[in-house]
Protein backbone atom coordinates (compact mmCIF):
# COMPACT_ATOMS: atom_id res chain seq x y z
CA UNK A 1 0.00 0.00 0.00
CA UNK A 2 1.21 3.45 -0.86
CA UNK A 3 2.47 5.57 2.01
CA UNK A 4 0.16 8.29 0.80
CA UNK A 5 -2.95 6.15 1.25
CA UNK A 6 -4.21 4.78 4.52
CA UNK A 7 -7.11 2.36 4.94
CA UNK A 8 -8.73 1.99 8.30
CA UNK A 9 -11.39 -0.38 9.58
CA UNK A 10 -13.94 1.76 11.42
CA UNK A 11 -16.79 -0.10 13.07
CA UNK A 12 -19.08 2.29 14.93
CA UNK A 13 -22.62 2.57 16.25
CA UNK A 14 -25.23 5.30 16.19
CA UNK A 15 -24.11 6.20 19.72
CA UNK A 16 -20.61 7.12 18.47
CA UNK A 17 -21.37 9.90 15.98
CA UNK A 18 -19.25 12.55 17.73
CA UNK A 19 -16.44 10.03 18.07
CA UNK A 20 -16.45 9.50 14.30
CA UNK A 21 -16.50 13.24 13.58
CA UNK A 22 -13.71 13.91 16.08
CA UNK A 23 -11.62 11.10 14.61
CA UNK A 24 -11.90 12.60 11.12
CA UNK A 25 -10.89 15.98 12.53
CA UNK A 26 -7.85 14.43 14.19
CA UNK A 27 -6.88 12.68 10.95
CA UNK A 28 -7.29 15.93 8.97
CA UNK A 29 -5.14 17.79 11.49
CA UNK A 30 -2.48 15.08 11.07
CA UNK A 31 -2.55 15.54 7.29
CA UNK A 32 -4.89 12.71 6.26
CA UNK A 33 -7.81 13.69 4.08
CA UNK A 34 -10.81 11.37 4.08
CA UNK A 35 -11.49 10.11 0.56
CA UNK A 36 -13.87 7.27 1.36
CA UNK A 37 -16.20 6.82 4.31
CA UNK A 38 -17.52 3.34 5.02
CA UNK A 39 -16.80 0.38 7.26
CA UNK A 40 -13.34 0.75 5.77
CA UNK A 41 -12.29 4.38 5.46
CA UNK A 42 -9.66 5.58 3.05
CA UNK A 43 -7.43 8.58 3.70
CA UNK A 44 -4.94 10.22 1.37
CA UNK A 45 -1.91 12.23 2.41
CA UNK A 46 -2.66 15.94 2.42
CA UNK A 47 -1.57 19.15 4.11
CA UNK A 48 -2.76 19.30 7.72
CA UNK A 49 -6.13 21.04 7.80
CA UNK A 50 -8.29 22.60 10.48
CA UNK A 51 -11.57 21.06 9.40
CA UNK A 52 -14.81 20.58 11.29
CA UNK A 53 -16.65 17.32 10.76
CA UNK A 54 -20.22 16.48 11.70
CA UNK A 55 -21.77 13.02 11.50
CA UNK A 56 -25.54 12.83 11.40
CA UNK A 57 -28.15 10.21 10.78
CA UNK A 58 -30.42 10.64 7.81
CA UNK A 59 -33.45 12.47 9.13
CA UNK A 60 -37.01 11.55 8.19
CA UNK A 61 -37.23 7.86 7.35
CA UNK A 62 -39.41 7.96 4.26
CA UNK A 63 -37.00 9.99 2.16
CA UNK A 64 -36.52 8.81 -1.41
CA UNK A 65 -33.30 9.42 -3.33
CA UNK A 66 -34.34 12.87 -4.60
CA UNK A 67 -35.22 13.91 -1.05
CA UNK A 68 -31.84 12.62 0.14
CA UNK A 69 -30.21 14.76 -2.51
CA UNK A 70 -32.32 17.68 -1.29
CA UNK A 71 -31.05 17.12 2.25
CA UNK A 72 -27.43 17.05 1.07
CA UNK A 73 -28.00 20.11 -1.10
CA UNK A 74 -29.45 22.07 1.81
CA UNK A 75 -26.46 21.14 3.95
CA UNK A 76 -24.13 22.21 1.15
CA UNK A 77 -25.92 25.54 0.80
CA UNK A 78 -25.50 26.01 4.53
CA UNK A 79 -21.74 25.53 4.13
CA UNK A 80 -21.31 21.79 4.82
CA UNK A 81 -19.64 19.59 2.20
CA UNK A 82 -20.62 15.92 2.09
CA UNK A 83 -17.49 13.96 2.96
CA UNK A 84 -19.09 10.53 2.71
CA UNK A 85 -21.99 8.34 3.60
CA UNK A 86 -22.24 4.96 5.27
CA UNK A 87 -25.82 3.66 5.21
CA UNK A 88 -27.97 6.20 7.02
CA UNK A 89 -24.98 8.06 8.47
CA UNK A 90 -23.95 11.18 6.58
CA UNK A 91 -20.57 12.72 7.27
CA UNK A 92 -20.13 16.41 6.49
CA UNK A 93 -17.12 18.69 6.73
CA UNK A 94 -16.50 22.40 6.62
CA UNK A 95 -13.66 24.83 7.10
CA UNK A 96 -16.11 27.49 8.25
CA UNK A 97 -16.06 27.69 12.04
CA UNK A 98 -19.00 30.10 12.18
CA UNK A 99 -21.84 28.01 10.80
CA UNK A 100 -24.15 25.98 13.07
CA UNK A 101 -23.93 22.20 13.30
CA UNK A 102 -26.03 20.15 10.91
CA UNK A 103 -28.30 19.14 13.79
CA UNK A 104 -29.12 21.92 16.25
CA UNK A 105 -32.34 20.70 17.82
CA UNK A 106 -31.60 18.06 20.51
CA UNK A 107 -35.24 16.93 20.46
CA UNK A 108 -35.37 16.09 16.76
CA UNK A 109 -31.85 14.62 16.86
CA UNK A 110 -32.83 12.38 19.76
CA UNK A 111 -35.96 11.27 17.90
CA UNK A 112 -33.96 10.39 14.76
CA UNK A 113 -31.17 8.52 16.54
CA UNK A 114 -33.46 6.66 18.94
CA UNK A 115 -35.67 5.59 16.05
CA UNK A 116 -32.62 4.10 14.31
CA UNK A 117 -31.43 2.37 17.48
CA UNK A 118 -34.86 0.82 18.02
CA UNK A 119 -34.91 -0.34 14.41
CA UNK A 120 -31.49 -1.96 14.87
CA UNK A 121 -32.70 -3.69 18.04
CA UNK A 122 -35.62 -5.21 16.15
CA UNK A 123 -33.24 -6.38 13.40
CA UNK A 124 -30.89 -7.98 15.94
CA UNK A 125 -33.76 -9.73 17.73
CA UNK A 126 -35.10 -11.05 14.42
CA UNK A 127 -31.63 -12.33 13.44
CA UNK A 128 -31.21 -14.17 16.74
CA UNK A 129 -34.63 -15.81 16.36
CA UNK A 130 -33.86 -16.75 12.77
CA UNK A 131 -30.54 -18.35 13.73
CA UNK A 132 -32.28 -20.42 16.40
CA UNK A 133 -35.06 -21.40 14.00
CA UNK A 134 -32.54 -22.47 11.35
CA UNK A 135 -30.52 -24.46 13.91
CA UNK A 136 -33.69 -26.25 15.07
CA UNK A 137 -34.68 -26.89 11.46
CA UNK A 138 -31.32 -28.52 10.67
CA UNK A 139 -31.54 -30.71 13.80
CA UNK A 140 -35.11 -31.68 12.88
CA UNK A 141 -34.00 -32.54 9.35
CA UNK A 142 -31.36 -34.83 10.77
CA UNK A 143 -33.75 -36.48 13.25
CA UNK A 144 -36.53 -37.10 10.73
CA UNK A 145 -34.69 -37.65 7.47
CA UNK A 146 -31.26 -38.87 8.57
CA UNK A 147 -32.54 -42.11 10.15
CA UNK A 148 -31.04 -45.29 8.79
CA UNK A 149 -28.90 -43.47 6.31
CA UNK A 150 -25.40 -42.21 6.52
CA UNK A 151 -25.19 -39.34 8.95
CA UNK A 152 -25.58 -36.00 7.09
CA UNK A 153 -22.68 -34.03 8.51
CA UNK A 154 -23.64 -30.79 6.93
CA UNK A 155 -26.99 -30.70 8.78
CA UNK A 156 -25.31 -30.91 12.16
CA UNK A 157 -22.48 -28.63 11.00
CA UNK A 158 -24.97 -25.98 9.94
CA UNK A 159 -26.94 -26.41 13.18
CA UNK A 160 -23.74 -25.87 15.21
CA UNK A 161 -22.79 -22.78 13.23
CA UNK A 162 -26.27 -21.29 13.60
CA UNK A 163 -26.52 -22.07 17.31
CA UNK A 164 -23.14 -20.51 18.06
CA UNK A 165 -23.93 -17.49 15.89
CA UNK A 166 -27.25 -17.07 17.73
CA UNK A 167 -25.52 -17.36 21.09
CA UNK A 168 -22.90 -14.74 20.16
CA UNK A 169 -25.50 -12.44 18.69
CA UNK A 170 -27.47 -12.74 21.92
CA UNK A 171 -24.39 -11.76 23.93
CA UNK A 172 -23.67 -8.86 21.57
CA UNK A 173 -27.33 -7.84 21.79
CA UNK A 174 -27.21 -7.74 25.60
CA UNK A 175 -23.96 -5.73 25.44
CA UNK A 176 -25.49 -3.30 22.93
CA UNK A 177 -28.66 -2.84 24.99
CA UNK A 178 -26.59 -1.84 28.01
CA UNK A 179 -24.57 0.64 25.90
CA UNK A 180 -27.74 2.04 24.31
CA UNK A 181 -29.45 2.38 27.69
CA UNK A 182 -26.55 4.50 28.88
CA UNK A 183 -26.81 6.66 25.74
CA UNK A 184 -30.60 7.03 26.12
CA UNK A 185 -30.21 8.16 29.74
CA UNK A 186 -27.56 10.78 28.89
CA UNK A 187 -29.38 11.95 25.76
CA UNK A 188 -32.69 12.37 27.60
CA UNK A 189 -30.98 14.40 30.29
CA UNK A 190 -29.28 16.60 27.68
CA UNK A 191 -32.56 17.03 25.83
CA UNK A 192 -34.40 18.16 28.96
CA UNK A 193 -31.70 20.80 29.48
CA UNK A 194 -31.71 21.78 25.75
CA UNK A 195 -28.04 20.83 25.57
CA UNK A 196 -26.39 19.06 22.62
CA UNK A 197 -26.98 15.30 22.54
CA UNK A 198 -23.86 13.59 23.90
CA UNK A 199 -22.23 10.69 22.06
CA UNK A 200 -19.32 8.46 22.89
CA UNK A 201 -16.02 10.12 21.97
CA UNK A 202 -13.13 9.28 19.65
CA UNK A 203 -11.48 6.86 22.08
CA UNK A 204 -14.44 4.53 21.85
CA UNK A 205 -13.59 3.71 18.22
CA UNK A 206 -10.48 1.78 19.24
CA UNK A 207 -12.62 -0.20 21.71
CA UNK A 208 -15.20 -0.94 19.01
CA UNK A 209 -12.46 -2.19 16.66
CA UNK A 210 -10.92 -4.36 19.37
CA UNK A 211 -14.33 -5.76 20.38
CA UNK A 212 -15.18 -6.47 16.76
CA UNK A 213 -12.05 -8.52 16.12
CA UNK A 214 -12.31 -10.25 19.50
CA UNK A 215 -15.92 -11.26 18.81
CA UNK A 216 -15.15 -12.39 15.27
CA UNK A 217 -12.14 -14.47 16.29
CA UNK A 218 -13.95 -15.95 19.29
CA UNK A 219 -16.96 -16.81 17.15
CA UNK A 220 -14.82 -18.40 14.41
CA UNK A 221 -12.70 -20.32 16.93
CA UNK A 222 -15.77 -21.62 18.75
CA UNK A 223 -17.28 -22.90 15.52
CA UNK A 224 -14.03 -24.59 14.52
CA UNK A 225 -13.37 -26.04 17.96
CA UNK A 226 -16.86 -27.50 18.35
CA UNK A 227 -16.76 -28.86 14.82
CA UNK A 228 -13.39 -30.48 15.52
CA UNK A 229 -14.61 -32.02 18.79
CA UNK A 230 -17.76 -33.25 17.07
CA UNK A 231 -15.77 -34.70 14.18
CA UNK A 232 -13.37 -36.60 16.42
CA UNK A 233 -15.73 -37.82 19.12
CA UNK A 234 -18.91 -38.52 17.18
CA UNK A 235 -18.09 -38.95 13.54
CA UNK A 236 -14.64 -40.39 13.49
CA UNK A 237 -12.10 -39.86 10.72
CA UNK A 238 -14.58 -39.93 7.86
CA UNK A 239 -16.26 -36.71 8.85
CA UNK A 240 -16.04 -33.69 6.55
CA UNK A 241 -17.51 -31.43 9.20
CA UNK A 242 -14.26 -29.80 10.27
CA UNK A 243 -13.17 -28.91 6.75
CA UNK A 244 -16.71 -27.70 5.99
CA UNK A 245 -16.63 -25.46 9.06
CA UNK A 246 -13.24 -24.00 8.07
CA UNK A 247 -14.50 -23.20 4.59
CA UNK A 248 -17.77 -21.81 6.00
CA UNK A 249 -16.01 -19.55 8.51
CA UNK A 250 -13.51 -18.32 5.90
CA UNK A 251 -16.37 -17.53 3.53
CA UNK A 252 -18.23 -15.63 6.27
CA UNK A 253 -15.16 -13.51 7.01
CA UNK A 254 -14.46 -12.94 3.33
CA UNK A 255 -18.03 -11.83 2.68
CA UNK A 256 -17.85 -9.34 5.51
CA UNK A 257 -14.42 -7.87 4.76
CA UNK A 258 -13.50 -8.22 1.11
CA UNK A 259 -16.16 -5.86 -0.25
CA UNK A 260 -15.23 -3.15 2.23
CA UNK A 261 -11.47 -3.39 1.98
CA UNK A 262 -10.82 -4.01 -1.67
CA UNK A 263 -13.78 -2.57 -3.48
CA UNK A 264 -13.35 1.06 -2.46
CA UNK A 265 -14.19 2.74 -5.70
CA UNK A 266 -15.99 6.00 -5.28
CA UNK A 267 -15.81 8.91 -2.99
CA UNK A 268 -18.12 11.82 -2.33
CA UNK A 269 -15.09 13.99 -1.78
CA UNK A 270 -14.30 13.47 -5.45
CA UNK A 271 -17.80 14.57 -6.35
CA UNK A 272 -19.14 11.08 -7.00
CA UNK A 273 -22.19 9.55 -5.38
CA UNK A 274 -22.63 6.01 -4.22
CA UNK B 1 -44.80 7.17 7.03
CA UNK B 2 -47.72 7.79 9.39
CA UNK B 3 -48.48 11.43 9.97
CA UNK B 4 -47.17 12.54 13.32
CA UNK B 5 -49.54 15.12 14.76
CA UNK B 6 -48.02 18.28 16.16
CA UNK B 7 -49.46 19.53 19.44
CA UNK B 8 -47.25 22.50 20.26
CA UNK B 9 -44.26 24.11 18.59
CA UNK B 10 -40.71 24.18 19.87
CA UNK B 11 -38.92 27.51 19.67
CA UNK B 12 -37.10 26.73 16.38
CA UNK B 13 -40.37 25.42 14.87
CA UNK B 14 -42.16 28.62 15.84
CA UNK B 15 -39.55 30.77 14.13
CA UNK B 16 -39.50 28.62 10.99
CA UNK B 17 -43.27 28.96 10.62
CA UNK B 18 -42.96 32.71 11.22
CA UNK B 19 -40.32 32.91 8.50
CA UNK B 20 -42.54 31.05 6.04
CA UNK B 21 -45.25 33.71 5.90
CA UNK B 22 -43.50 34.46 2.64
CA UNK B 23 -42.11 31.84 0.23
CA UNK B 24 -38.52 30.93 1.07
CA UNK B 25 -36.06 28.17 0.23
CA UNK B 26 -34.03 26.28 2.83
CA UNK B 27 -31.03 28.55 3.14
CA UNK B 28 -33.26 31.64 3.12
CA UNK B 29 -35.30 30.19 5.98
CA UNK B 30 -32.12 29.72 8.02
CA UNK B 31 -31.10 33.33 7.42
CA UNK B 32 -34.59 34.64 8.12
CA UNK B 33 -34.84 32.74 11.42
CA UNK B 34 -31.53 34.26 12.47
CA UNK B 35 -32.83 37.73 11.62
CA UNK B 36 -36.19 37.23 13.33
CA UNK B 37 -34.53 36.01 16.51
CA UNK B 38 -31.95 38.83 16.36
CA UNK B 39 -29.12 36.33 15.91
CA UNK B 40 -30.12 34.32 18.98
CA UNK B 41 -31.27 31.23 17.12
CA UNK B 42 -29.25 29.37 14.49
CA UNK B 43 -30.90 26.36 12.87
CA UNK B 44 -28.75 23.64 11.32
CA UNK B 45 -29.70 22.28 7.89
CA UNK B 46 -30.40 18.77 9.22
CA UNK B 47 -32.76 20.10 11.85
CA UNK B 48 -34.48 22.34 9.32
CA UNK B 49 -34.89 19.51 6.85
CA UNK B 50 -36.58 17.26 9.42
CA UNK B 51 -38.78 20.14 10.50
CA UNK B 52 -39.89 21.01 6.95
CA UNK B 53 -40.76 17.36 6.27
CA UNK B 54 -42.82 17.22 9.47
CA UNK B 55 -44.61 20.50 8.67
CA UNK B 56 -45.35 19.34 5.14
CA UNK B 57 -46.68 15.99 6.42
CA UNK B 58 -49.00 17.91 8.75
CA UNK B 59 -50.15 20.27 6.02
CA UNK B 60 -48.75 23.36 7.75
CA UNK B 61 -46.56 24.32 4.80
CA UNK B 62 -46.60 23.50 1.10
CA UNK B 63 -44.15 23.80 -1.79
CA UNK B 64 -44.47 27.19 -3.46
CA UNK B 65 -43.87 27.90 -7.11
CA UNK B 66 -42.19 31.25 -7.25
CA UNK B 67 -41.87 32.92 -10.67
CA UNK B 68 -38.21 33.27 -11.55
CA UNK B 69 -37.00 31.02 -8.74
CA UNK B 70 -34.45 28.31 -9.46
CA UNK B 71 -36.12 24.94 -10.10
CA UNK B 72 -33.28 23.29 -8.19
CA UNK B 73 -34.25 25.09 -5.00
CA UNK B 74 -37.43 23.95 -3.30
CA UNK B 75 -39.41 26.85 -1.91
CA UNK B 76 -42.02 26.54 0.83
CA UNK B 77 -44.79 28.76 2.13
CA UNK B 78 -47.16 28.51 5.07
CA UNK B 79 -50.67 27.15 4.35
CA UNK B 80 -54.01 28.34 5.76
CA UNK B 81 -53.86 25.47 8.23
CA UNK B 82 -50.32 26.56 9.14
CA UNK B 83 -51.43 30.16 9.71
CA UNK B 84 -54.24 28.97 12.00
CA UNK B 85 -51.79 26.74 13.92
CA UNK B 86 -49.25 29.56 14.20
CA UNK B 87 -51.96 31.95 15.44
CA UNK B 88 -53.02 29.46 18.12
CA UNK B 89 -49.41 29.09 19.19
CA UNK B 90 -48.90 32.86 19.24
CA UNK B 91 -52.01 33.27 21.41
CA UNK B 92 -50.80 30.54 23.75
CA UNK B 93 -47.39 32.18 24.15
CA UNK B 94 -49.01 35.61 24.62
CA UNK B 95 -51.30 34.25 27.35
CA UNK B 96 -48.33 32.64 29.07
CA UNK B 97 -46.40 35.93 28.99
CA UNK B 98 -49.44 37.85 30.27
CA UNK B 99 -50.11 35.33 33.02
CA UNK B 100 -46.55 35.66 34.22
CA UNK B 101 -46.30 39.43 33.81
CA UNK B 102 -47.59 40.54 37.27
CA UNK B 103 -45.40 38.07 39.11
CA UNK B 104 -42.33 38.72 36.97
CA UNK B 105 -42.65 42.48 37.32
CA UNK B 106 -42.60 42.07 41.09
CA UNK B 107 -39.55 39.80 40.87
CA UNK B 108 -37.47 41.93 38.52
Amino acid sequence: MSKDIKKEFLPFYYTDLSGVANHMQTMAAEGWKLTYFGNYCQFTRNDPEDVRYDAVILPHRSMDSSAKDGFVKLCEEAGWELAGRNGDVFLFRTTNAGIPNVETDPESEYATVSEQIKKLRRQRTTSIIMYFVFACAFIAMHLFFGKGRSFPDYHIGLAIIHLIAAFFMLLAHIQSISREKSWFAHAKKAMSLSKPIPYFGEKVLATRRRDYWFNTITLGSSILLLSLIFSITVRGEESHLFSSAIIGSALMLALIHIPGKFLIKKSYSEGKGR
Amino acid sequence: MPREALSTLTEPMYYVLLALVRPLCGIEIMDRVKDLSHGRLAIGPGTLYTMLAKFEDNGLIAPAKEPGSSPKRKTYVITTRGVSFLTQEYERLKRQAEDGRTIMEELV
